[in-house]
């Protein structure tokens, strides 16, 4: 199935206002599709900070093999929970790199029992206050679960320290 | 009888007693994950007899077991607790991973979440 994903590498030029609009992103990022290792680089989004700054940057999602798989595990198509997971993050503003891996672990594990395993969905944000972090947080759950609610999934928001 | 409360402060205080001290921003770390974990252990015996069965069953499970009742229950709790406990993993075990002062403030962040959380349903 890996074919029909088409290398795709686009970018808006960072100074045309007129292109670079949160909308325009949104709606070039919906008619994309992934490479091979399933990343979208070099799309250039308009984001709002805290302060109110619209200002553009780069965003970039990462899908590893091993999420791949385990969401097809559940007979889930990969597409459908990584457009779906661009939507929310979207959402929110300035994310700049999301990456969407497999969470295994081994620890307290009986011999015969399989490893726990879920999608651990990181990503970066602007510096943020800690309740508005948790918003965050709590919303793309609830809103992933509404509608994936049998996929094993978590966030995890890495905030750069100034 | 000390309560869930005790643990969640003692990390507090562990951190910002000694925010320069690695073994105790990973003890504030594991602290904060069991004062999560042990109130909601209460919790989901108190809406769901059948958890404690099988967390008694399981033992070697049991943070497992508690972490998958409260993804049924509250995706976003489910989210606040496994990067909680992903961070009391890697405190606890990876000893040459470098623990960072993000780690405990999100940690400290994810546990008072969970508290708090309970303390508005109950």
């Amino acid at each position: 199935m890996m074919e029909e994903y088409a290398i795709i590498q686009q970018s808006h030029d960072l100074y045309d206002e007129k292109k670079n609009t949160l909308p325009n992103n949104l709606k070039l990022l919906n008619n994309l599709k992934f490479d091979k290792d399933l990343v979208i680089s070099g799309i250039v989004i308009s984001g709002t900070d805290i302060s109110g700054t619209t200002q553009p940057f780069l965003f970039k999602l990462e899908v590893s093999k091993e999420a791949e798989e385990f969401i097809k595990s559940y007979n889930i198509p990969v597409s459908e929970v990584i457009h779906y997971i661009d939507l929310l993050i979207m959402s929110i503003g300035t994310v700049k790199d999301v990456s969407i891996d497999l969470c295994v672990d081994y620890d307290d594990l009986d011999e015969e029992e399989k490893p726990w395993e879920n999608l651990k969905i990181t990503f970066c944000l602007q510096d943020i206050p800690i309740n508005e972090k948790t918003e965050i947080i709590n919303k793309l759950s609830r809103d992933f679960y509404a509608v994936f609610p049998d996929l094993p999934a978590y966030f995890v928001v890495k905030c750069s320290k100034p | 009888m000390i309560e869930p409360d005790d643990f969640y402060n003692l990390a507090v205080s562990l951190y910002k007693d000694h925010p320069e001290r690695e073994e105790y921003i990973r003890t504030a770390i594991n602290r904060a994950y069991y004062a999560a974990y042990h109130e909601w252990r209460n919790f989901a015996e108190f809406k769901d007899q059948s958890i404690a069965q099988k967390i008694k069953d399981t033992h070697k499970l049991m943070h497992r077991v508690l972490l998958e009742w409260i993804r049924k229950f509250d995706a976003a709790m489910f989210t606040h607790i496994k990067d909680l406990y992903d961070l009391r993993t890697k405190s606890d075990y990876e000893i040459k991973n470098n623990i960072t002062l993000d780690d405990v403030e999100n940690a400290l962040n994810h546990s008072k979440v969970l508290l708090e959380y309970l303390k508005g349903v109950n």
